[in-house]
């Protein structure tokens, strides 16, 4: 009994390897990747953040291969999310921002959709659960559980129709739930939504006080800096590095996308200036840290573990030259 | 241990809290931890006094966790549901036995990380790489009354944060209105 404990115990300790996964859970999640994006539909829904909810309603359409979508909160403040063509424009808090962001643009980028379940497998467990009913409508228990401490795990619940989540959480290994989101109604619509339901509804009556910055254009930033994680937590890869300007094109951020195919960690590095964020702040499942590396100003942030961005940041290093 | 007066278990507490205690020192703490709330309540006002002086954030010790294993604990007898070898019964006893040390260890390891999970939130030294289990775990719970809140919800502080975090959307995992949905929770602040 003693021996065959040991004998888990160092199986337990031995590097992970991918294991094929089960053909029905692999169309399950591959269904609700793209469903998610190509799937034209209206939802309200609740979403709750270390104790606090707050109720959704959004719009979101594919047509011709671009997604659009607006979230507009219906409690509080006034705040609207819309992606419309690439560009996204925030409404939210007193601040009106417009962004051209890269990952905004993208499609099918190899963030959750189109990543490999026999990949993921080697980091995370995937399970089908039994059925249950959200908003009305019958679901399919999706969970997918982190195998170690650097990444957390989803539990879902799938859209028996369209495999859309009408449940989705973010759980740590412990079970706790970080963030949940609970769809209270869906529509789903067979055709693609005329424009004008994607129109900013907030902007439009508060003038945008954006400039569009944020385009990606590294033009602005001829240096030769570059950065190196010296040390990324296990499974993750470096998937992303660009550059975009700021402060009317003086000045680049550079932006490193990291990810283990289903979890992304972005990092920031900008010049210091005075008031940039510095320590460990969370919310929900989402952990920032700011690090003040004079000259520079190192950001990491993701729905991580704060072991991950720690790692992270604290091993980025700055390369003159060609990385 | 049974030497020890409470003028010493104090000063143990305290250099528990610290991160100065010794080996034998930390698991006097430990033990003192799992065999008393009022110690746990202790240490957590030790921890918050040490926060305050040393400026940093405020992020609480939650000691109820280790209450609620142990009142789990008490409630269900973690280690008796461990089936015994086939056609054999362990005694009376020795099942108390067990189930004593069992939740004490557990206890004491939830006590224990949780306390070094604060510390390694709240030192910010880059020489030092704290094991993933210290730094997974992280208290959950409602506040009590008259105790600060958990260090959240108004995230961005700063316009460039804001932007980050729009910017990380686009990346954001399991790609759907969820990266979205959370900036909608966000206070962004002007440019």
């Amino acid at each position: 009994m003693r021996v065959s404990r040991v004998l888990l115990g160092l199986v337990s300790l031995l590097p992970l390897a991918a294991v094929a996964v089960d053909d029905e859970v692999k169309a399950w999640f591959e269904r609700a990747a793209r469903a998610a994006e190509e799937r034209n539909y209206e939802v309200v829904m609740v979403f709750e953040r270390d104790e606090r909810l707050q109720t959704l309603h959004v719009v979101h359409g594919y047509d011709a291969g671009q997604v659009r979508e607006r979230i507009e909160s219906l409690d509080g403040r006034p705040r609207e999310v819309v992606r419309l063509d690439g560009r996204i424009t925030c409404n939210v808090g007193g601040g009106v921002h417009v962004l051209v962001g890269r990952g905004h643009q993208r499609q099918g980028m190899h963030v959750a959709l189109g990543a490999d379940p026999d990949a993921l497998s080697a980091w995370y467990a995937f399970a089908l659960g039994s059925e249950d009913r959200v908003a009305g409508r019958s679901c399919r228990k999706l969970r997918i559980e982190p195998r170690d401490d650097y990444r957390y795990g989803y539990r879902l619940c799938l859209d028996a129709e369209s495999a859309l989540p009408l449940r989705s959480e973010v759980v740590d290994r412990s079970g706790h739930v970080l963030e949940r989101m609970i769809v209270t109604r869906l529509e789903l619509y067979s055709e693609p939504l005329p424009s004008e339901r994607f129109a900013a509804r907030w902007s439009r009556e508060h003038p945008s006080q954006g400039d569009g910055a944020g385009v990606a254009d590294a033009a602005a930033d001829t240096s030769e800096v570059t950065w190196r994680i010296a040390r990324l937590p296990p499974g993750y890869e470096v998937v992303e590095r660009g550059r975009y300007p700021v402060a009317g094109g003086h000045v680049a951020v550079h932006h490193i996308v990291v990810s283990d195919g289903l979890a992304a960690v972005s990092v920031f590095v900008r010049p210091q200036i005075e008031g940039l964020f510095q320590g460990l702040k969370y919310a929900g499942a989402m952990h920032v840290l700011g690090l003040s590396r004079p000259p520079d100003h190192i950001t990491v942030m993701g729905e991580v573990p704060p072991v991950v961005v720690r790692m992270i940041g604290e091993s980025l290093q700055r390369v003159e030259g060609d990385d | 241990m049974s030497a020890s007066g409470p003028e010493t278990d104090r000063e143990v507490l305290s250099s528990f809290a610290d991160g100065e205690c010794t080996e034998f020192e930390c698991r006097l703490a430990v033990r003192r931890l799992v065999e008393s709330e009022a110690e746990r309540h202790r240490l957590e006002r030790y921890q918050l006094i040490g926060a305050v002086l040393r400026e940093e954030h405020l992020v609480r010790v939650d000691t109820a966790f280790a209450d609620r294993v142990m009142a789990r604990l008490d409630s269900e007898g973690a280690v008796e549901e461990m089936p015994p070898a086939v056609g054999k019964k362990p005694p009376a006893r020795a099942t108390r036995y067990w189930r004593s040390a069992g939740g004490v260890a557990l206890a004491a390891t939830v006590a224990a990380a949780t306390v070094l999970g604060v510390r390694a939130l709240t030192s910010m030294r880059p020489a030092a790489e704290p094991a993933p289990a210290q730094l997974a775990e992280r208290p959950r719970h409602t506040p009590r009354p008259g105790m600060p809140p958990p260090v959240d919800v108004a995230l961005p502080e700063s316009p460039e944060l804001a932007d980050y975090l729009v910017h990380h959307a686009g990346f954001a995992p399991m790609r759907s209105t969820l990266p979205y949905a959370r900036v909608v929770g966000y206070d962004l602040p002007a440019r």
